[in-house]
């Protein structure tokens, strides 16, 4: 996470170095932009915590759901992402994750990814999966993931690797688009870029239409 | 971190020691500057993952973990393992569980048991289990490739290990890139068990053969 100078009521003429607190955290100028970091009482501790919320909310109708780890990579290992009901507008699209490479864009090219993962549901467990892909499926019932409001889904993810070998590790629940609907858990998923390369964002949507729901964001310390 | 006594409504004669909430934050006079402290809650309602080591492996045969110094503080382990590239291609990743501080770990014939599923973005299923093995496998044996990009990724949660009752077990979640002539990606969830109840106070993770070329780690306590 970085903040530009002139978005804020920031410094206007800020040293390297010099740190800033704004909107609950301590921001550091590197002689180009704010970056966050960790907290003075938090490097001192003899016990540091392990995993700290980093952001958290409500999405309402939004295309995307982007997660920029620019600033975040450099102090935290590991990241982990709760997603709480999360509906799409667009009934069975399949719940999915791009990655950045600037923190700004997302890959979404064909053959950029590859993943698998289970999805137990009433008729038994069949593998998702694919090696050459424009998305990193996270989410899809036999039907995609319902739309109505008590439908949607609900996943937890970890990326570790950011900066060397990006991969995913997911477990999910949802309830599917089907007619007749039926909840799909992913017990076990991952995925990553077929082709090497440094992650900078994490971006969540669904493969049509809008989404609606809550999110928490943690760094692994 | 510190504040200029001058640049806010700070209490304008503190006494050392004195503390004063600000920002969101907890402020100390230490005689001449308020220096930002661990606020209050985080000591009354501390974190409940604490992180406890992390770093890098480099051609190193086996990754220890020696817990003996935690284990009366922390109830639950998690392994965060990113990265894990064997020297040796199509090799299995595993673990192994110690009782005397990591100077020994155990491997009888039939010390462990465990059982996975896995899938391959290939769309083919796996699994697989043993009820009696001297090994706990995480990845089978000939499947984790050893190329720039492939080895294995895991999150690992070795539960209560001084259960005297319970015997000592692990679940987790792993992805990697296999040996295959075609490299597939491969998820596997599973668990397994030492099958004793044991004060367990160590653990090892290596491949089936060789090295760890290279990968990253950390440790986290469950308080």
């Amino acid at each position: 996470m970085s903040l530009e100078s002139s978005s804020l009521s920031l410094p206007a003429s800020p040293t390297i170095n010099q740190t800033h607190d704004y909107a609950g955290r301590t921001w550091q100028w590197d002689g180009r932009r704010w970056k966050q970091v960790v907290p003075a009482w938090a490097a001192n501790l003899a016990d540091p915590p392990g995993l700290v919320r980093l952001a958290f909310g409500s999405i309402n109708n939004a295309t995307t759901a982007d997660f920029s780890l620019v600033g975040f990579r450099d102090i935290y290992r590991g990241f982990l992402w709760h997603l709480t009901n999360w509906v799409p507008v667009t009934n069975g699209a399949v719940f999915s994750a791009h990655f950045s490479q600037d923190g700004i864009t997302y890959d979404a090219a064909a053959g950029t990814y590859r993943y698998t993962h289970n999805s137990t549901t009433s008729a038994g467990t069949s593998t998702i999966a694919n090696a050459a892909s424009t998305v990193l499926s996270i989410a899809q019932g036999p039907g995609g993931v319902g739309n109505l409001i008590n439908q949607g889904v609900a996943a937890f993810v970890e990326l570790w690797g950011a900066k060397t070998t990006p991969r995913i590790l997911v477990t999910s629940y949802s309830i599917d688009g089907q007619a007749t609907p039926e909840g799909a858990a992913v017990s076990l998923g991952g995925g990553q870029r077929v082709a090497a390369a440094q992650c900078f964002g994490v971006q969540f949507g669904f493969t049509g239409g809008t989404i609606s729901g809550d999110y928490a964001f943690y760094g692994y310390t | 971190m510190s504040l200029e006594s001058s640049s806010f409504s700070l209490p304008p004669s503190p006494t050392i020691g004195q503390t004063y909430e600000y920002g969101g934050r907890t402020w100390q006079w230490d005689g001449r500057l308020w220096k930002q402290i661990a606020p209050a809650w985080l000591l009354t309602d501390p974190a409940g993952l604490v992180r406890l080591a992390y770093g890098s492996v480099n051609n190193v045969a086996t990754l220890d973990f020696v817990l003996t110094s935690w284990t009366s503080k922390y109830r639950n382990f998690s392994f965060k393992l990113s990265g894990l590239v064997p020297v040796t291609d199509a090799v299995g990743f595993q673990c192994r569980f110690s009782t005397d501080g990591g100077a020994t770990y155990n491997a009888g014939a039939t010390d462990y048991d465990y059982a996975a599923q896995g899938t391959i973005d290939t769309a083919v299923a796996a699994s697989l289990g043993s009820g009696g093995a001297a090994l706990l496998a995480i990845a089978s044996t000939a499947t984790v490739g050893n190329g720039t990009g492939e080895g294995i990724s895991a999150s690992i949660e070795l539960w209560k290990p001084t259960s005297a009752v319970l015997w000592n077990r692990i679940t987790y979640l792993s992805y990697f890139i296999s040996s295959a002539a075609t490299p597939a990606g491969t998820a596997i969830g599973g668990g397994g068990a030492r099958e004793a109840a044991q004060d367990t106070d160590a653990i090892r993770f290596m491949f089936s053969s060789g090295n760890i070329s290279v990968g990253d780690y950390a440790l986290y306590g469950w308080l």
